[in-house]
């Protein structure tokens, strides 16, 4: 959803996005499209300051 | 052909369709245009939905996404230069212009039950708006339990 902030699980803003999609997806459109390893999007969204248990991309500790 | 490599060919083939018209090709088309037997393409999806190297539909089995493509209309859209892209939410849509190295777009959200519509606008490579925040209904971890949803 854009343009209004609710409570939902994860919000980023737009600048985020932008700088994240850059890092992802910018030169990916070739014959060798692929995704790279879980360990380096978690990075990505690290460093678009996406951290937090609403942006980690393994299962936190503790929830069954 | 080995699975790997017709893997590769369907990925590369149904992108290269998505970035230039917008919509995938059917499996009967990739196996016309790969040479491949129909079976070994939907065989070849499957591999390629397991991996989410691609979504496919969960009733026809055709492709329903290749992130950040969208294979059906959505209230995301992507237009530039006379051309149009789906996405499927508004993180694709931006992700979208940056895949296709867009300079200059406009990134339209067609807005839905309880949410306004918003038009983003991409002048020289840069997103000229920077208010506003995109949000996620599920934690990162829990994005491919269905990622349609999602």
């Amino acid at each position: 959803m854009m343009g209004k902030g609710e409570s939902l699980v994860g919000c980023m803003t737009l600048d985020q996005c932008w700088t994240l999609s850059e890092t992802w997806y910018a030169g990916r459109l070739d014959r060798h499209y692929q995704r790279p390893p879980l360990g380096s999007f978690q990075e990505l969204l690290r460093r678009a300051g996406l951290v937090g248990e609403a942006w980690s991309l393994t299962k936190p500790v503790g929830i069954t | 052909m080995t699975s790997n490599d017709l893997d590769l060919a369907v990925r590369h083939r149904v992108y290269a369709a998505m970035a230039a018209s917008g919509r995938a090709p059917t499996a009967a088309r990739l196996s016309l245009e790969l040479g491949a037997e129909l079976g070994e393409v939907r065989t070849s999806l499957e591999r390629l939905d397991e991996g989410h190297a691609l979504v496919l539909d969960a009733v026809t089995r055709e492709v329903r996404m290749a992130l950040p493509f969208s294979n059906i209309s959505t209230p995301y859209r992507v237009e530039s230069g006379g051309r149009g892209w789906d996405a499927n939410c508004a993180w694709d849509s931006l992700a979208l212009v940056r895949l296709l190295g867009l300079r200059d777009a406009q990134v339209l959200d067609r807005g839905g039950p309880g949410r306004d519509g918003r038009v983003l606008t991409v002048a020289v490579g840069n997103l000229a708006e920077r208010d506003g925040v995109i949000s996620s209904a599920r934690p990162a971890w829990r994005w491919w339990e269905d990622i349609v949803f999602t």
